[in-house]
Protein backbone atom coordinates (compact mmCIF):
# COMPACT_ATOMS: atom_id res chain seq x y z
CA UNK A 1 0.00 0.00 0.00
CA UNK A 2 2.73 2.47 0.94
CA UNK A 3 4.25 1.96 -2.51
CA UNK A 4 1.53 4.12 -4.01
CA UNK A 5 3.06 7.13 -2.29
CA UNK A 6 6.35 6.44 -4.00
CA UNK A 7 4.79 6.76 -7.45
CA UNK A 8 5.32 10.12 -9.22
CA UNK A 9 1.59 10.78 -9.22
CA UNK A 10 1.44 11.35 -5.46
CA UNK A 11 4.02 14.12 -5.22
CA UNK A 12 2.95 16.00 -8.31
CA UNK A 13 -0.74 15.78 -7.45
CA UNK A 14 -0.12 16.91 -3.87
CA UNK A 15 1.89 19.89 -5.13
CA UNK A 16 -0.92 21.02 -7.40
CA UNK A 17 -3.61 20.50 -4.73
CA UNK A 18 -1.55 22.47 -2.19
CA UNK A 19 -1.07 25.26 -4.73
CA UNK A 20 -4.80 25.49 -5.44
CA UNK A 21 -5.66 25.46 -1.72
CA UNK A 22 -3.05 28.12 -1.02
CA UNK A 23 -4.42 30.27 -3.82
CA UNK A 24 -8.04 29.96 -2.64
CA UNK A 25 -7.20 30.75 1.00
CA UNK A 26 -4.90 33.65 0.08
CA UNK A 27 -7.70 35.17 -2.03
CA UNK A 28 -10.12 34.81 0.91
CA UNK A 29 -7.78 36.57 3.34
CA UNK A 30 -6.60 39.08 0.71
CA UNK A 31 -3.76 40.88 2.56
CA UNK A 32 -0.36 41.71 0.97
CA UNK A 33 1.60 39.85 3.66
CA UNK A 34 -0.33 36.60 3.17
CA UNK A 35 1.00 34.89 0.09
CA UNK A 36 -0.16 31.67 -1.44
CA UNK A 37 3.31 30.14 -1.50
CA UNK A 38 3.64 30.48 2.27
CA UNK A 39 0.17 29.06 2.90
CA UNK A 40 0.74 26.15 0.52
CA UNK A 41 4.08 25.31 2.16
CA UNK A 42 2.54 25.35 5.64
CA UNK A 43 -0.34 23.15 4.48
CA UNK A 44 2.10 20.73 2.84
CA UNK A 45 4.23 20.43 5.95
CA UNK A 46 1.18 19.85 8.14
CA UNK A 47 -0.16 17.25 5.70
CA UNK A 48 3.09 15.29 5.58
CA UNK A 49 3.44 15.50 9.37
CA UNK A 50 -0.10 14.23 10.06
CA UNK A 51 -0.16 11.42 7.50
CA UNK A 52 3.45 10.42 8.38
CA UNK A 53 4.25 9.96 4.68
CA UNK A 54 8.05 10.17 4.36
CA UNK A 55 9.44 13.19 2.52
CA UNK A 56 11.31 10.88 0.12
CA UNK A 57 7.97 9.70 -1.25
CA UNK A 58 6.84 13.26 -1.92
CA UNK A 59 10.15 14.08 -3.57
CA UNK A 60 9.65 11.46 -6.33
CA UNK A 61 6.68 13.37 -7.75
CA UNK A 62 7.89 16.81 -6.77
CA UNK A 63 10.90 16.45 -9.05
CA UNK A 64 8.55 16.44 -12.03
CA UNK A 65 7.17 19.81 -11.00
CA UNK A 66 10.65 21.20 -10.38
CA UNK A 67 11.60 20.37 -13.95
CA UNK A 68 9.56 23.37 -15.11
CA UNK A 69 11.55 25.80 -12.99
CA UNK A 70 14.29 26.24 -15.59
CA UNK A 71 11.96 27.07 -18.53
CA UNK A 72 10.26 29.58 -16.22
CA UNK A 73 13.60 31.26 -15.56
CA UNK A 74 14.17 31.45 -19.33
CA UNK A 75 10.76 33.09 -19.68
CA UNK A 76 11.68 35.86 -17.23
CA UNK A 77 13.21 37.51 -20.31
CA UNK A 78 9.68 38.46 -21.42
CA UNK A 79 8.82 40.91 -18.59
CA UNK A 80 12.34 42.27 -18.90
CA UNK A 81 11.71 42.97 -22.59
CA UNK A 82 8.27 44.46 -21.98
CA UNK A 83 9.54 46.91 -19.36
CA UNK A 84 12.80 47.71 -21.08
CA UNK A 85 11.68 51.27 -21.86
CA UNK A 86 11.65 52.22 -18.19
CA UNK A 87 15.25 51.15 -17.84
CA UNK A 88 16.51 52.80 -20.99
CA UNK A 89 15.14 56.21 -19.93
CA UNK A 90 17.39 56.38 -16.88
CA UNK A 91 20.09 53.86 -17.65
CA UNK A 92 22.82 55.20 -15.41
CA UNK A 93 20.65 55.79 -12.35
CA UNK A 94 18.85 52.51 -12.85
CA UNK A 95 21.92 50.33 -13.05
CA UNK A 96 23.77 52.07 -10.26
CA UNK A 97 20.62 51.59 -8.17
CA UNK A 98 20.56 47.86 -8.94
CA UNK A 99 24.25 47.54 -8.22
CA UNK A 100 23.81 49.42 -4.97
CA UNK A 101 20.93 47.16 -3.93
CA UNK A 102 23.13 44.12 -4.46
CA UNK A 103 26.13 45.61 -2.65
CA UNK A 104 24.20 46.90 0.36
CA UNK A 105 22.49 43.55 0.70
CA UNK A 106 25.83 41.78 0.63
CA UNK A 107 27.41 44.15 3.16
CA UNK A 108 24.52 44.11 5.62
CA UNK A 109 24.53 40.32 5.51
CA UNK A 110 28.26 40.23 6.10
CA UNK A 111 27.88 42.51 9.11
CA UNK A 112 25.45 40.05 10.65
CA UNK A 113 27.62 37.06 9.74
CA UNK A 114 30.57 38.86 11.31
CA UNK A 115 28.95 38.51 14.72
CA UNK A 116 27.31 35.12 14.25
CA UNK A 117 28.81 31.86 13.12
CA UNK A 118 27.12 30.09 10.25
CA UNK A 119 28.24 27.08 8.21
CA UNK A 120 29.08 27.76 4.56
CA UNK A 121 26.23 25.58 3.30
CA UNK A 122 23.86 28.10 4.90
CA UNK A 123 25.67 31.23 3.77
CA UNK A 124 24.95 30.96 0.06
CA UNK A 125 21.18 30.61 0.56
CA UNK A 126 21.31 33.70 2.77
CA UNK A 127 23.04 35.83 0.14
CA UNK A 128 20.41 34.85 -2.42
CA UNK A 129 17.49 35.95 -0.25
CA UNK A 130 16.71 39.13 -2.15
CA UNK A 131 16.36 37.67 -5.64
CA UNK A 132 13.35 35.88 -7.02
CA UNK A 133 12.83 32.31 -5.83
CA UNK A 134 13.34 30.57 -9.17
CA UNK A 135 16.70 32.24 -9.72
CA UNK A 136 17.80 31.67 -6.14
CA UNK A 137 17.18 27.95 -6.72
CA UNK A 138 19.43 27.97 -9.78
CA UNK A 139 22.30 29.63 -7.92
CA UNK A 140 22.03 27.23 -5.03
CA UNK A 141 21.79 24.18 -7.28
CA UNK A 142 24.93 25.33 -9.06
CA UNK A 143 26.87 25.96 -5.87
CA UNK A 144 25.64 22.73 -4.33
CA UNK A 145 23.92 24.27 -1.31
CA UNK A 146 20.46 23.75 0.19
CA UNK A 147 17.81 25.20 -2.06
CA UNK A 148 15.30 24.76 0.74
CA UNK A 149 17.03 27.19 3.07
CA UNK A 150 17.05 29.59 0.13
CA UNK A 151 13.26 29.28 -0.19
CA UNK A 152 12.93 29.95 3.54
CA UNK A 153 15.14 33.03 3.29
CA UNK A 154 13.45 34.29 0.14
CA UNK A 155 10.03 33.97 1.79
CA UNK A 156 11.33 35.65 4.93
CA UNK A 157 12.56 38.65 2.94
CA UNK A 158 9.22 38.75 1.15
CA UNK A 159 7.27 38.51 4.39
CA UNK A 160 9.28 41.33 5.99
CA UNK A 161 8.52 43.51 3.02
CA UNK A 162 4.85 42.56 3.02
CA UNK A 163 4.47 43.36 6.70
CA UNK A 164 6.73 46.40 7.00
CA UNK A 165 7.08 47.73 3.43
CA UNK A 166 4.15 50.12 3.73
CA UNK A 167 5.28 51.44 7.12
CA UNK A 168 8.90 51.88 5.98
CA UNK A 169 7.76 53.81 2.94
CA UNK A 170 5.67 56.07 5.14
CA UNK A 171 8.50 56.75 7.59
CA UNK A 172 11.35 57.29 5.14
CA UNK A 173 9.31 58.80 2.29
CA UNK A 174 11.25 57.99 -0.90
CA UNK A 175 10.30 60.64 -3.44
CA UNK A 176 10.70 59.14 -6.89
CA UNK A 177 8.89 56.18 -8.37
CA UNK A 178 12.24 54.82 -9.49
CA UNK A 179 13.52 54.75 -5.90
CA UNK A 180 10.48 52.83 -4.68
CA UNK A 181 10.67 50.41 -7.59
CA UNK A 182 14.36 49.67 -7.29
CA UNK A 183 14.24 49.36 -3.52
CA UNK A 184 11.21 47.09 -3.38
CA UNK A 185 12.11 44.99 -6.43
CA UNK A 186 15.81 44.74 -5.70
CA UNK A 187 15.47 43.77 -2.06
CA UNK A 188 12.06 42.11 -1.76
CA UNK A 189 11.65 40.47 -5.19
CA UNK A 190 8.08 39.38 -6.08
CA UNK A 191 6.48 40.63 -2.87
CA UNK A 192 8.15 43.95 -3.60
CA UNK A 193 6.37 44.17 -6.94
CA UNK A 194 3.00 43.59 -5.24
CA UNK A 195 3.73 46.16 -2.54
CA UNK A 196 4.92 48.65 -5.18
CA UNK A 197 1.72 48.09 -7.14
CA UNK A 198 -0.38 48.77 -4.07
CA UNK A 199 1.49 51.81 -2.78
CA UNK A 200 2.57 53.55 -5.95
CA UNK A 201 0.89 51.97 -8.94
CA UNK A 202 1.71 50.29 -12.22
CA UNK A 203 4.97 52.07 -13.04
CA UNK A 204 6.66 51.37 -9.71
CA UNK A 205 5.60 47.76 -10.04
CA UNK A 206 7.10 47.50 -13.52
CA UNK A 207 10.36 49.02 -12.29
CA UNK A 208 10.32 46.57 -9.39
CA UNK A 209 9.83 43.54 -11.61
CA UNK A 210 12.69 44.48 -13.95
CA UNK A 211 14.95 45.29 -11.01
CA UNK A 212 14.16 41.90 -9.54
CA UNK A 213 15.40 40.21 -12.72
CA UNK A 214 18.40 42.46 -13.37
CA UNK A 215 19.48 42.09 -9.75
CA UNK A 216 19.00 38.34 -10.10
CA UNK A 217 21.26 38.09 -13.16
CA UNK A 218 23.76 40.21 -11.32
CA UNK A 219 23.70 38.00 -8.25
CA UNK A 220 23.98 34.82 -10.30
CA UNK A 221 27.11 36.05 -12.05
CA UNK A 222 28.86 38.03 -9.34
CA UNK A 223 28.06 36.12 -6.14
CA UNK A 224 30.08 32.95 -6.91
CA UNK A 225 33.09 35.07 -7.88
CA UNK A 226 32.79 37.20 -4.75
CA UNK A 227 32.44 34.19 -2.46
CA UNK A 228 35.43 32.53 -4.12
CA UNK A 229 37.54 35.60 -3.48
CA UNK A 230 36.47 35.91 0.14
CA UNK A 231 36.76 32.26 1.15
CA UNK B 1 -9.76 26.53 -27.35
CA UNK B 2 -9.08 25.63 -30.95
CA UNK B 3 -6.69 22.90 -31.94
CA UNK B 4 -4.49 25.44 -33.72
CA UNK B 5 -4.13 27.55 -30.58
CA UNK B 6 -3.00 24.59 -28.52
CA UNK B 7 -0.54 23.65 -31.23
CA UNK B 8 0.89 27.19 -31.13
CA UNK B 9 1.42 26.91 -27.38
CA UNK B 10 3.17 23.58 -27.79
CA UNK B 11 5.39 25.09 -30.46
CA UNK B 12 6.31 28.05 -28.28
CA UNK B 13 7.03 25.78 -25.33
CA UNK B 14 9.24 23.67 -27.60
CA UNK B 15 11.07 26.81 -28.63
CA UNK B 16 11.66 27.74 -25.00
CA UNK B 17 13.06 24.27 -24.34
CA UNK B 18 15.37 24.74 -27.35
CA UNK B 19 16.64 28.05 -25.99
CA UNK B 20 17.13 26.49 -22.55
CA UNK B 21 19.04 23.61 -24.16
CA UNK B 22 21.28 26.00 -26.05
CA UNK B 23 21.87 27.84 -22.76
CA UNK B 24 22.91 24.58 -21.10
CA UNK B 25 25.35 23.85 -23.94
CA UNK B 26 26.93 27.30 -23.64
CA UNK B 27 26.99 26.95 -19.85
CA UNK B 28 28.90 23.66 -20.23
CA UNK B 29 31.55 25.21 -22.46
CA UNK B 30 32.17 28.35 -20.40
CA UNK B 31 32.23 26.46 -17.11
CA UNK B 32 36.06 26.53 -16.83
CA UNK B 33 35.96 30.34 -17.02
CA UNK B 34 32.74 31.27 -15.21
CA UNK B 35 29.88 29.20 -13.81
CA UNK B 36 26.49 30.50 -14.94
CA UNK B 37 23.36 28.27 -14.88
CA UNK B 38 22.11 27.27 -18.34
CA UNK B 39 18.65 28.69 -17.69
CA UNK B 40 20.07 32.14 -16.99
CA UNK B 41 22.04 32.06 -20.24
CA UNK B 42 18.84 30.89 -21.94
CA UNK B 43 17.06 33.91 -20.50
CA UNK B 44 19.71 36.28 -21.86
CA UNK B 45 19.45 34.54 -25.26
CA UNK B 46 15.67 34.91 -25.29
CA UNK B 47 16.00 38.58 -24.38
CA UNK B 48 18.48 39.08 -27.21
CA UNK B 49 16.15 37.32 -29.66
CA UNK B 50 13.23 39.53 -28.61
CA UNK B 51 15.30 42.71 -28.66
CA UNK B 52 16.66 42.06 -32.15
CA UNK B 53 13.09 41.27 -33.31
CA UNK B 54 14.18 37.86 -34.63
CA UNK B 55 11.49 36.44 -32.35
CA UNK B 56 8.20 38.31 -32.12
CA UNK B 57 6.66 38.80 -28.70
CA UNK B 58 3.21 37.49 -29.66
CA UNK B 59 4.67 34.06 -30.36
CA UNK B 60 5.56 33.37 -26.72
CA UNK B 61 3.42 35.98 -24.95
CA UNK B 62 0.61 33.69 -23.80
CA UNK B 63 2.88 30.84 -22.82
CA UNK B 64 5.01 33.19 -20.75
CA UNK B 65 1.94 34.72 -19.09
CA UNK B 66 0.73 31.28 -18.10
CA UNK B 67 4.03 30.16 -16.58
CA UNK B 68 4.94 33.44 -14.91
CA UNK B 69 1.54 33.82 -13.27
CA UNK B 70 2.03 30.46 -11.63
CA UNK B 71 5.72 30.77 -10.85
CA UNK B 72 5.15 29.88 -7.19
CA UNK B 73 3.80 26.46 -8.15
CA UNK B 74 7.22 25.47 -9.41
CA UNK B 75 9.02 26.64 -6.27
CA UNK B 76 6.56 24.99 -3.89
CA UNK B 77 8.30 21.57 -3.62
CA UNK B 78 11.44 23.26 -2.30
CA UNK B 79 9.35 24.90 0.39
CA UNK B 80 7.84 21.61 1.50
CA UNK B 81 11.40 20.23 1.74
CA UNK B 82 11.52 22.41 4.88
CA UNK B 83 10.62 19.20 6.74
CA UNK B 84 13.85 17.60 5.61
CA UNK B 85 16.04 20.48 6.81
CA UNK B 86 14.15 21.32 9.99
CA UNK B 87 17.07 20.34 12.25
CA UNK B 88 19.53 22.63 10.44
CA UNK B 89 17.08 25.52 10.46
CA UNK B 90 16.30 25.05 14.17
CA UNK B 91 19.99 25.16 15.06
CA UNK B 92 20.58 28.46 13.27
CA UNK B 93 17.13 29.92 13.70
CA UNK B 94 18.08 33.29 15.22
CA UNK B 95 20.82 34.08 12.70
CA UNK B 96 18.56 33.17 9.79
CA UNK B 97 15.80 35.35 11.22
CA UNK B 98 18.19 38.28 11.75
CA UNK B 99 19.53 38.00 8.20
CA UNK B 100 16.06 37.70 6.74
CA UNK B 101 14.41 40.56 8.61
CA UNK B 102 17.04 43.07 9.76
CA UNK B 103 19.14 42.97 6.62
CA UNK B 104 16.04 43.33 4.44
CA UNK B 105 14.87 46.42 6.31
CA UNK B 106 18.30 48.07 6.29
CA UNK B 107 18.93 47.34 2.62
CA UNK B 108 15.46 48.47 1.55
CA UNK B 109 15.67 51.84 3.29
CA UNK B 110 19.24 52.60 2.25
CA UNK B 111 18.67 51.60 -1.38
CA UNK B 112 15.58 53.81 -1.71
CA UNK B 113 17.40 56.75 -0.13
CA UNK B 114 20.39 56.20 -2.39
CA UNK B 115 18.32 56.22 -5.59
CA UNK B 116 16.50 59.35 -4.41
CA UNK B 117 19.84 61.02 -3.79
CA UNK B 118 21.02 59.99 -7.27
CA UNK B 119 17.88 61.53 -8.78
CA UNK B 120 18.43 64.88 -7.05
CA UNK B 121 22.09 64.91 -8.06
CA UNK B 122 21.07 64.16 -11.62
CA UNK B 123 18.50 66.96 -11.65
CA UNK B 124 21.01 69.48 -10.34
CA UNK B 125 23.52 68.43 -12.99
CA UNK B 126 20.94 68.80 -15.73
CA UNK B 127 20.11 72.29 -14.48
CA UNK B 128 23.71 73.42 -14.56
CA UNK B 129 24.03 72.19 -18.14
CA UNK B 130 20.96 74.13 -19.14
Amino acid sequence: MSNIFYSPVFGSLLTIVLYILGDVIAKKINKPFVNKLMLAIILGIIFLAITKIPYDAYEVGADYVLFFLSPVVVLLAVPLYKNYKIISNNKLIYFSGCLFAFVINFISMNLILFYFELPFSLQVPIYTKSITGAMAMEVNKMMGTDATIAVVMVSLAGLTCGFLGGILLKIFKPKSTLAKGIGLGGICHVTGTYVAMELDGEEASAVASTTMIVNGIFTVIVLPILLNLLM
Amino acid sequence: MQFGEIMDKIKSFGLILCIWGLGEVISFFIKPIIAIPGSIIGMLLLFALLKTKILKLYFINETSNFFLQHITLFILPFGVAFVKYWEVIKENFIVLLLCGVVSTIISLVITMKFVDWLMTVNKKREKTYE
